[in-house]
């Protein structure tokens, strides 16, 4: 069943709701305590005991959750007071400690502000801000190849890395691909783009254009791409082949013997460089290729933002799960300290599987990311499995949530 | 014998190297002025110079240069793991990983698959979040699934893992398991001991009071990769075909790569509009000998020299001379793509310090021959 905004809204409401109130508590808490009573594990413990008698939510899993997140709230404090008694005195260690949580608190505050109530007021909201201001640079929306590629191009010198990173997902599952359907890039196919390049800067064989009598095209050899990695080439492979060739804007010619580039491709690349025209004694014009690395990269990738609408299970929820935490991740390095002994609660899965599902789904709606949301997995094993990975330390990912921090930090 | 195979080796790549040239003579696909020419050299070159003196050159690179950066020749993993550590530089990391992900990664099945990089990368989240740099057996079959029902495959996969990157087994006795009440054996893995002093103030914080290891945010996917390297170089004897295969491979591009003259430009050429291409940081290079007939030549003796120094003969007669091998080969092509990169239509070097280390080599041992020509 398709969920509404109003409903994944909500959700994503639901445990930021619980956080952010439990920060306040033991904020007042450390407020009323008298600094030498930090480094009491019992007086601590007791407290936190005390308050767990007081269950504020009625739902059995939400009421697990804050009494969780209570307890790990008051582990660090007693960790903190612990370790740093020695160098400092109780009550400004007392005192960071509620400069902390309030970081922490101004963090999930913001967390919460994000998206409208209304999904008419999306485009006001700051998640509307924040989605479009990292999608221009890795997954742009216009409905023109050219526009899209160009985008792409112009940002390629600081941001083709997070470019070629959205595109080959890490995570594995079987799904029924739909034959519409748009997939990622796996290293197998990141090495056949790579091959396609270097054969077509290389020694192209010379096409006559079936669409154009005066111009001559640059073709490759099915066989010579494909025969590094395959014994041989039968109709399963052939089938591939043509899904590919359709992805990079490319087309197989004479009896499907050749990979050649489509007339839209020769058109658009050539204004950017990537084809040169160059005429010949025979008085037909000749488009030499001069292709980048980044070049067919970006070509599949300008194919998937404009397909968006059709892209595999797999996709969607990479593309989504990284912007979602490059937001969560910028707002967190906006506000939180990285000295911050809380910090690590909001990088914990039990948190973070709370919050980014449905940040991942209310990113898809049609002012942000325009992906089908009905795609978001929601089985738990498959959270753990892309969380437990989003989790590392991923270059790409600490540079888009740096233009969010920045863009927080601007302000 | 030993003496008679060495020789052939590098009278065989002399005669291929030829052999190249002859092809590149007859065509080439460079169309910068003077590239055919300046690649023809630097093959004629590396004809003439290489058999000298017991190949002294190519020994040169391979002890001086490949070992030092990614492959030390010694039998203590503390030192093995100490140099590659020593030796990294972001670029230079790319190597590293390509090395690791292409070839090296099919010696467990469950490396080679997609989830390659994420294993890894789940490992180091396992360690970073650990509380005393260890992680529990039960917490990688978490990531998968059931912890306490860990699938056949997962738990052969873990075992290779484990041994493909050398980490310790130790265990603990739970007298009572909170769950089943009943005695429980925890598994756990850690970094070998002898590497704790290494990777200490650098990538971990070893408090000396309490023995507690603290991961720092510098502890990255390389420090397990460097390690993978560190137990590979220390048991060279025993690692597999196609791990043997691939380490050659690699060493062979980088080689090549290396020796590859860098072109002058004429200033208005439109590459220097484009922003990816960094002038002084980049070299464009001929891409003639990237063609499928000129790897052909030169490639495999190249290989076959690169296994015999590096693992003698036992290395050597692994090296695969099938058809396979042409697939190998013509994997190079699209190799290294970070570093060896096509920037509008031309082949690009980045000038990473061990390109520019074999290249200083080779001249160095250039400069010598021409000075005393005897």
């Amino acid at each position: 069943m398709r969920e509404t905004y109003h409903e994944i809204f909500a959700y994503y409401s639901t445990y930021l709701d619980t956080i952010h109130p439990t920060l306040a508590q033991v904020g007042k808490i450390l407020t009323d305590l008298e600094p030498e009573y930090l480094l009491s594990d019992a007086i601590i413990d007791a407290i936190r005991e005390e308050e767990e008698k007081r269950p504020v939510n009625k739902v059995k899993v939400q009421e697990e959750f804050a009494t969780h997140f209570r307890g790990e709230i008051f582990e660090k404090v007693k960790k903190y007071a612990m370790e740093n008694a020695a160098k400092e005195d109780l009550s400004d260690i007392k005192n960071d400690l509620i400069r902390y949580l309030a970081e922490v608190r101004t963090c999930t505050f913001h967390l919460l502000s994000l998206p409208s109530i209304d999904e008419g007021d999306a485009p006001d909201s700051l998640l509307y801000k924040y989605v479009h201001a990292i999608q221009e640079l890795i997954f742009p929306a216009y409905t023109s190849f050219e526009r899209t590629f160009m985008s792409l191009n112009e940002n390629s010198a600081d941001w083709y890395n997070c470019q070629r990173y959205i595109l080959r997902p890490q995570t594995y599952y079987r799904e029924k691909i739909e034959e519409e359907d748009t997939i990622g890039i796996s290293p197998h196919i990141y090495k056949i783009i790579n091959s396609i390049i270097s054969l077509f800067n290389l020694d192209p064989n010379w096409l006559d254009d079936p669409d154009n009598p005066e111009e001559e095209i640059p073709g490759i050899p099915v066989d010579d791409v494909f025969t590094p990695f395959i014994d041989s080439i039968a109709s399963g492979e052939k089938e591939n082949i043509e899904t590919l060739c359709e992805n990079l804007e490319m087309r197989t010619l004479f009896d499907k013997r050749f990979i050649a580039p489509t007339r839209q491709s020769l058109d658009v690349l050539s204004k950017f460089g990537f084809f040169d025209k160059q005429s010949q004694p025979s008085g037909k014009i000749r488009c030499v290729p001069r292709l980048s690395n980044e070049t067919l990269m970006q070509v599949y990738l300008a194919k998937i933002c404009m397909r968006r609408g059709f892209l595999s299970k797999e996709l969607i929820n990479w593309i989504s799960a990284n912007i979602a935490f490059s937001i969560f991740n910028g707002v967190t390095l906006a506000f939180v300290s990285p000295e911050n002994p809380f910090r690590s609660i909001l990088y914990d899965l039990k948190t973070q599987e709370k919050i980014i599902p449905y940040l991942m789904k209310l990113i898809c709606f049609r002012d942000f990311l325009r992906l089908n949301r009905s795609k978001i997995r929601d089985s738990p094993q498959y959270r753990k499995e892309i969380y437990n990975f989003l989790g590392s330390k991923i270059e790409c990912q600490e540079r888009l949530a740096g233009v969010i921090a920045n863009f927080i930090l601007e302000k | 014998m030993e003496a008679d195979l060495w020789a052939t080796l590098l009278d065989d790549f002399a005669k291929h190297v030829q052999q190249a040239i002859d092809q590149i003579q007859e065509r080439n696909v460079d169309d910068i002025p003077g590239a055919k020419d300046e690649l023809i050299a630097r093959l004629t070159n590396i004809m003439n110079y290489f058999p000298k003196n017991e190949g002294t050159v190519i020994k040169r690179i391979i002890y001086e240069s490949i070992e030092k950066h990614f492959f030390p020749r010694t039998d203590e993993i503390a030192a093995a793991f100490d140099q590659i550590l020593n030796a990294r530089t972001p670029d230079q990391d790319y190597i590293i990983q390509e090395a690791l992900n292409g070839f090296v990664a099919s010696e467990t099945n469950l490396l080679a698959s997609n989830k390659e990089g994420t294993i890894i990368d789940r490992l180091v989240e396992l360690f970073r979040k650990s509380s005393n740099f260890s992680i529990i057996e039960h917490q990688f079959f978490n990531m998968f699934g059931n912890p306490n029902r860990p699938r056949k495959f997962l738990k052969e996969g873990f075992e290779k893992l484990v041994k493909i990157f050398g980490l310790e087994r130790d265990s603990l006795i739970i007298e009572k398991d909170k769950r089943t009440s009943q005695e429980r054996e925890v598994v756990f893995y850690r970094f070998p001991v002898e590497l704790i002093a290494i990777l200490d103030k650098r990538f971990i914080e070893v408090n000396l009071d309490t023995g507690e290891i603290v991961v720092l945010p510098q502890f990255d996917k390389m420090v397990f990769i460097a390690l993978f390297l560190a137990n590979i170089t220390t048991n060279r004897l025993g690692i597999g075909k196609y791990a043997i295969n691939g380490i050659c491979n690699i060493f062979a591009l980088i080689i090549i790569l290396s020796f590859m003259p860098s072109l002058k430009l004429d200033p208005g050429n439109p590459i220097f509009k484009q922003a990816n291409f960094d002038p002084t940081k980049m070299s464009v290079i001929p891409k003639s000998w990237m063609m499928k007939n000129v790897m052909a030549e030169i490639f495999p003796p190249l290989v076959a020299i690169i296994a015999y120094l590096e693992g003698g003969n036992q290395w050597y007669e692994k090296i695969e001379l099938t058809e396979a091998r042409k697939k190998i080969h013509n994997q190079a092509m699209f190799l290294l793509k970070d570093i060896n990169k096509w920037v509008l239509g031309n082949l690009v070097r980045v000038e990473i310090p061990i390109f520019v280390e074999i290249a200083n080599i080779f001249t160095t041992v250039l400069v010598e021959a021409e000075s005393n020509p005897e």
